[in-house]
């Protein structure tokens, strides 16, 4: 860091010096000929102002700007869920793993319960660090699609939502697709920017990751990075995003060989094995949107921020991560178990954390402005710690 | 941050979120009932002496606890004694007796005072879901700031309560349908 300050501090006096004696090419013109002597003398008063480098921006300003953007309210919104996440364990709702999560036939769940030597105890962190990850994710995500408030409505949607917070409690392989999802998607939005072409390969591995820690969750992954796939910047990225894919498929069957000891292509087995294991029947999940206390609110959330950009006019409505969004709920809900081996979780709602949260993010962000927003985080902060000194 | 606070427009919802935390926190002072013909203990060096019977049935506040024994503030006479934890009836009010609730599990039960259970499995949302859509519908309407802050902070008090009952009724559930495990679980 003080090797890149020091570095653009001496950029910086070589572009004051270049500007105090700028070179002229063509001797013969004469610029300041064409102004008038108070406006000439106007403009040489006038700063001199510079195009920032990459160099010359500090971590302590980019801090800064990270804090203006949302990442004040992040840090709140973090501790009112440790707070919700405390009073629910405390109170001996929700115990820690009361289920062993024996999610052991995926490679990634296997390898870090290797590496926490399967102990119901040690497992509890990688879900806890997974549902903190899975929070930024998402809020980096939203705030990529819109703005700082949209990316704040959808952390604090998150971090309430019960099945969101059930995930975390009863293992670790669920919350940790949530949150590779949620990075894969902010990689592939961000992969339109610069000329970096890291993302997208990026955004691939992290996709195919997930679903390596929770396949059921194919649906609603396919249906994401489609929806992300449909803005015409983002498009270019296909191919980069294909290549990271595939590399992550290659990256799994090495650990599943070689590391953990699994036969060939037990990965694509065990990915089309699982599937239909606890499928319910079709159409059973479009009642329990709008009918179980777990999901309507969230569900009427979505539905009215679909409603609300309708009515902004169909130049502004998404129709491809609408139509997007369709299909990866009829594959979910409408197809029979056996042609649909991929719709496992359509008895459970917690699929539709990622979706159910971005789309209610939209909507909130469009709505409140950041002061309401403050005083919403502000509240469920309060209200939390007075819960659990109550609750002592 | 504090000039900040005292702005005109920030009162209304400071003092609606200090009433709303301060509600919370007091009500969760329990409140108990101790019956006629009850002993009454008073401790001396960390033991418990008999020192009266109740005569009649009257109202306590619960201070402490300790080995099995509860210190209980009598409303008359204003005496603090102690008594047999066995002995008194705890009575819960609204906010408290949600964490009561939550602690003791029973959150799909006729007990919670949010959702209501038809037969054995069945659970419908009770009508104190809608202000929370009735307040974002208000969101659309309003536009003096005041307002809109106020009701943020009304609607995040009603998210987190709904949040944690909610997720009492998932635990419940889950113990009867399998079906609500993670996906990986089952196929582990």
């Amino acid at each position: 860091l003080t090797f890149r300050f020091c570095g653009a501090i001496l950029k910086q006096n070589e572009a004051g010096e270049k500007m105090d004696n700028p070179p002229l090419e063509n001797p013969e013109f004469d610029d300041n000929a064409a102004f008038s002597a108070p406006e000439a003398e106007r403009a040489a008063q006038q700063p001199v102002r510079m195009r920032a480098t990459s160099d010359m921006i500090t971590l302590q300003y980019r801090f800064k700007q990270f804090l203006k953007k949302g990442g004040a309210e992040l840090f709140f919104i973090l501790l009112s869920w440790l707070l919700v996440r405390n009073l629910l364990s405390s109170s001996g709702l929700l115990n820690s793993f009361a289920r062993r999560d024996s999610g052991n036939s995926m490679a990634i769940p296997l390898a870090i319960s290797r590496i926490f030597h399967n102990t119901m105890q040690l497992s509890a962190m990688p879900a806890f660090f997974f549902s903190l990850l899975a929070i930024c994710g998402l809020f980096f995500a939203s705030r990529k699609i819109g703005s700082p408030e949209t990316g704040i409505a959808a952390a604090i949607l998150t971090a309430l939502f019960p099945l969101f917070s059930i995930s975390g409690f009863q293992g670790f392989s669920q919350i940790a697709a949530f949150a590779l999802l949620a990075y894969s998607l902010l990689f592939l939005l961000r992969s339109n920017e610069g000329e970096s072409t890291i993302n997208a390969p990026v955004s691939g591995l992290l996709w195919i990751s997930g679903l390596s820690c929770t396949p059921a969750l194919f649906p609603i992954a396919l249906a994401l990075t489609a929806g992300a796939l449909s803005r015409k910047t983002v498009r270019k990225s296909l191919p980069g995003f294909l290549i990271g894919t595939a590399a992550g498929f290659l990256l799994i069957e090495i650990l599943l060989q070689s590391l953990l000891g699994k036969p060939v292509f037990s990965g694509l087995k065990l990915f089309f094995s699982s599937a239909g294991v606890t499928g319910a029947a079709p159409g059973s999940l479009f009642p329990r949107l709008f009918s179980s206390p777990t999901l309507a609110p969230f569900s009427l959330i979505a539905l009215f921020a679909l409603g609300y950009t309708a009515r902004a006019g169909s130049g502004s409505f998404p129709v491809a991560p609408a139509i997007i969004f369709l299909t990866g709920y009829l594959l979910l809900d409408l197809l029979p178990v056996r042609s649909a081996p991929l719709r496992t979780l359509a008895g459970d709602g917690s699929c539709l954390t990622l979706p159910l949260t971005l789309l209610g993010g939209v909507f909130i962000g469009n709505l409140m402005d950041r002061k309401s927003l403050r005083w919403l985080i502000a509240a469920i902060t309060t209200i939390a710690a007075a819960a659990l000194l109550a609750a002592r | 941050l504090f000039q900040k606070l005292k702005q005109p427009q920030n009162l209304l919802p400071l003092v609606l979120l200090a009433l709303l935390a301060a509600l919370l926190y007091f009500s969760a002072q329990v409140d108990a009932e101790l019956s006629a013909g009850r002993w009454l203990y008073e401790k001396k060096q960390g033991r418990f002496f008999p020192l009266t019977r109740l005569l009649q049935k009257t109202a306590v506040k619960v201070r402490n606890r300790e080995k099995g024994f509860v210190n209980v503030k009598l409303h008359k006479p204003a005496v603090t004694l102690w008594t047999s934890k066995h002995a008194i009836t705890v009575k819960h009010k609204f906010p408290a007796a949600l964490f009561h609730s939550l602690k003791q599990g029973k959150m799909s039960r006729n007990a919670s005072p949010f959702i209501k259970q038809k037969g054995k499995s069945q659970i419908v949302l009770q009508p104190w879901i809608y202000p929370v859509f009735l307040l974002l519908a208000a969101l659309f309407l309003i536009q003096k700031a005041v307002l809109k802050t106020a009701v943020a902070v009304l609607l995040g008090a009603l998210l987190l309560l709904y949040s944690l009952q909610v997720s009492g009724v998932v635990k419940n559930r889950s113990r009867v349908f399998t079906g609500y495990a993670s996906p990986a679980i089952a196929c582990g």
